[in-house]
């Protein structure tokens, strides 16, 4: 029992295993699928019913459908989408093309099934039956073809489902994103287009470029916009859906003509299991056109649709106290290069034209914004005035017409001022000349002129006695540092330093010596220092006899050694003998003598 | 107590360096005239004649004024006439002069979130101090009493 069991188990398992394994064989087996759908089976003539058909290939390859004649539907508007996906591991692209189609008669319409060969692979769909009855002039559904045909923006297009077929108006299957996106396994993919192929001067074309990926991609792609000569390009934020991104460039044409926009190019690095890639988007030709002529005379070259007012901070002041009058250009055009108004001067004014400031931003493909002017009109007059009607003319494209706008004029009434009060008054902020010269309006503030102007010297480093400085305590330091040496060197050589200070010191006592009964002896005495000092050794008691060969021996003459025996003699004389055989003054004499001549002489 | 006094001693000396050093620093007053040169450039620059108002500048320049003013106007007006290099290096130089103004610290695209930078004579400054007072400090300590061991 329990073998038999065992042997059932296993063979269960067994099919179960098989069971699997050609599961997933058929299933490997058809990669590509192909099915219709369409939106509602019973309309009426005044309707449309979207059929949708969903191809879905393993590789990202798909082939251009044309869809055949229908009899009894007119296919009125297409549309195409893709998803890609990846579900354990196996990657699928399913693409979605969607018919509007139109009935041109009652009954039982039918669609009938379409067949596709892909790779030698027959798809077929089902034949689809739609219900026609005659309408009453009004549709009773809407078109299911404004949105995505997968059904939302969770569809994974890389665009997003909105802004996919808000660009891809016209027919999907010339697009030539999709035929090169799908025509072969790329995994980055890049298109430009523009919304618009022929313009006036200054009209803006929103030239967008869609980038999509396959979500495999290594690292962040890099996007090089074209040069776009002959255009004022405002760049807008890019979005990002999925895998891809859209980057929109609004272009206001500067010149008139057939302009190309270059090509735009996404590249990346690659990776350890890709190769780098590099796209390119195809050239766009642009027809310009020329503003028309009649442009009236305060026309300063605006295009767009604009609006103005003005608004003064007071309509009663004095003279010399200024009226701010905001001037305000609102609307859509190209306000980073909106032309200023025309002012008109006024003897009654001293007038000041502040920086503009410009806000914008893109709406809708459009450039909005509010230019605002405030001018400083300060009055050197008292009476009633009128800051006369500021007149400001564009071009609008819509109708391709000129229209002057104007702001109202301003009455206003100003009283005597004070002119201790009055005589410098200057605008706060940011005015700068007075308006009977051209004024810069967006340059950058300079630095104001100063009453004296000074000039900095040479720095430092290049004037000698700065470096002269640094001699002072780097010499004490270093005059502190040879002391010191020398010091250690003649403490660690006693006999050298008494030797080397026995003839100075001698010489100084020879010199200082007074001159009297005594002066004998003591020049005796100072010599016998001086021998003693130089021979490092006591020469007490030394008969002179010895004294004189110890000099001979440190190649003292023996004139010079007489000499030295003598003068000890006659200092011993007159120590001992109380008698003076020379004078003190030759003694003194024969003292330097002597001492200079050993000095000289000495050798050790 | 000697080595005390000396110590101040070389203290004072080093302080007396700097501020003897720093008098080289002095900027000097220039004519009236190149004031109004300076003016006149600006007026030129505010009516839009940038090539005007850099010939201006220039000629202060060449007469040796060094003021980081008038080389930061004439950054500005080079960089609205459309000389990018000279504005460049305009900005530069304004910047060795004067690199804590924000103004010029901006033109000169220089961080301004860093250490306050120094200017060339105040790092020159720095270093002479440093200079005097390592002096001091090595005179000092070789004046150091030294202190006998007591032999166990």
């Amino acid at each position: 029992m329990n073998k038999f069991y065992r042997i059932a188990l296993l063979a269960v398992a067994l099919l179960g295993v098989s069971g699997l394994w050609f599961t997933s064989k058929a299933h490997a087996q058809s990669p590509y699928g192909l099915q219709a759908q369409i939106d509602a089976d019973t309309i009426t003539t005044d309707d449309t019913v979207t059929l949708t058909l969903t191809l879905t290939s393993p590789d990202g390859r798909a082939p251009k459908l044309n869809l055949p004649a229908l009899d009894g539907f007119n296919v009125i508007n297409t549309q195409t989408a893709s998803q890609y996906s990846i579900v354990n591991g196996q990657t699928s692209t399913s693409m979605a093309y969607a018919y509007e189609l139109q009935p041109t008669q009652t009954g039982d319409l039918v669609i009938p099934a379409l067949h596709l060969n892909m790779n030698g692979q027959d798809l077929t769909t089902e034949a689809l039956t739609v219900h026609v009855t005659q309408g009453n002039g009004t549709p009773t559904k809407k078109s299911n073809l404004q949105t995505n045909p997968f059904g939302g923006s969770a569809f994974g297009s890389p665009f997003g489902g909105s802004a996919f077929n808000s660009v891809f108006g016209n027919d999907p299957f010339s697009d030539p994103f999709f035929q090169d996106a799908f025509g072969r396994t790329a995994s980055l993919d890049i298109q430009a287009v523009t919304n618009k192929q022929s313009v006036y001067v200054g009209e803006p074309v929103e030239y967008t470029v869609r980038v999509a990926g396959d979500g495999t991609l290594l690292g962040e792609p890099v996007y090089e916009k074209p040069q776009f000569k002959g255009f004022w390009a405002h760049e807008t934020d890019s979005q990002r859906g999925g895998s891809g991104a859209e980057i929109t460039t609004l272009l206001f044409p500067t010149q008139a003509g057939n302009l190309t926009i270059d090509p735009a190019t996404i590249r990346t690095d690659g990776g350890f299991f890709s190769e780098p890639i590099e796209k390119q988007t195809e050239s766009l030709a642009i027809q310009v056109k020329p503003l028309p002529q009649g442009a009236p005379a305060e026309f300063n070259g605006a295009v767009g649709k604009f609006e103005l007012t003005a608004t003064p901070d007071k309509t009663a002041t004095r003279v010399g106290e200024p009226i701010v009058v905001k001037y305000q250009i609102r609307g859509t055009g190209n306000f980073d290069t909106l032309p200023d108004p025309k002012w008109q001067n006024d003897t009654n004014w001293r007038a000041y034209d502040a920086k503009a400031k410009n806000e914008s931003s893109v709406q809708f493909g459009q450039l909005s914004g509010i230019k605002t002017f405030e001018r400083t009109l300060i009055p050197t007059k008292e009476g009633n005035f009128t800051i006369p009607a500021v007149r400001y003319a564009y071009f609008d494209p819509s109708d391709a017409q000129y229209h002057t706008l104007e702001a109202q004029a301003i009455q206003v009434n100003v009283a005597p001022g004070d002119p201790a009060q009055t005589q410098n008054v200057a605008p706060a902020t940011n005015a700068s000349a007075p308006n009977n010269a051209p004024v810069v309006t967006n340059a950058p503030a300079l630095k104001i002129a100063p009453a004296q102007l000074t000039s900095a010297p040479k720095p430092l480093s290049a004037q000698p006695l700065f470096w002269a400085m640094f001699l002072v305590p780097l010499g004490l330091v270093g005059i502190d540092l040879a002391f010191g040496l020398r010091k250690r060197y003649l403490d660690n050589n006693a006999a050298e330093r008494r030797a080397s200070r026995a003839y100075q010191s001698a010489m100084k006592k020879v010199r200082r010596i007074k001159r009297d009964d005594t002066t004998n002896m003591q020049i005796a005495r100072i010599v016998l220092s001086y021998l003693e000092d130089r021979m490092n050794r006591s020469l007490l008691g030394v008969p002179h006899s010895s004294i004189a060969q110890l000099l001979m021996a440190h190649q003292v003459s023996s004139d010079a050694a007489v000499q030295v025996t003598e003068l000890l003699r006659n200092g011993e004389v007159t120590e001992f003998g109380k008698l003076r055989l020379v004078s003190a003054q030759d003694m003194v004499t024969n003292a330097t003598e002597v001492l200079t001549r050993v000095e000289e002489e000495w050798a050790e | 107590m000697k080595t005390v006094l000396i110590a101040i001693a070389m203290i004072l000396l080093a302080g007396a360096l700097v501020i003897g050093a720093m008098q080289l620093t002095a900027p000097t007053t220039l004519p009236n005239a190149d004031a109004q040169t300076f003016a006149r450039a600006n007026q030129m620059y505010e009516k839009g004649q940038y090539a005007a108002a850099v010939n201006l500048y220039q000629q202060l320049l060449a007469q040796g004024v060094e003021n980081a003013d008038v080389y930061y106007n004439l950054g500005r007006a080079a960089q609205a006439a459309g000389d990018a290099k000279l504005a460049e290096g305009a900005f530069a130089q304004a910047y060795t002069l004067a690199p804590r103004d924000e103004q010029i610290a901006q033109a000169a695209h220089a961080s301004s979130g860093m250490i306050p930078a120094l200017t060339q004579n105040e790092i020159a400054l720095a270093a002479l101090g440093f200079v005097a007072l390592l002096s001091a400090l090595v005179l000092t300590m070789r004046r150091r009493p030294v202190q006998a061991h007591p032999v166990i």
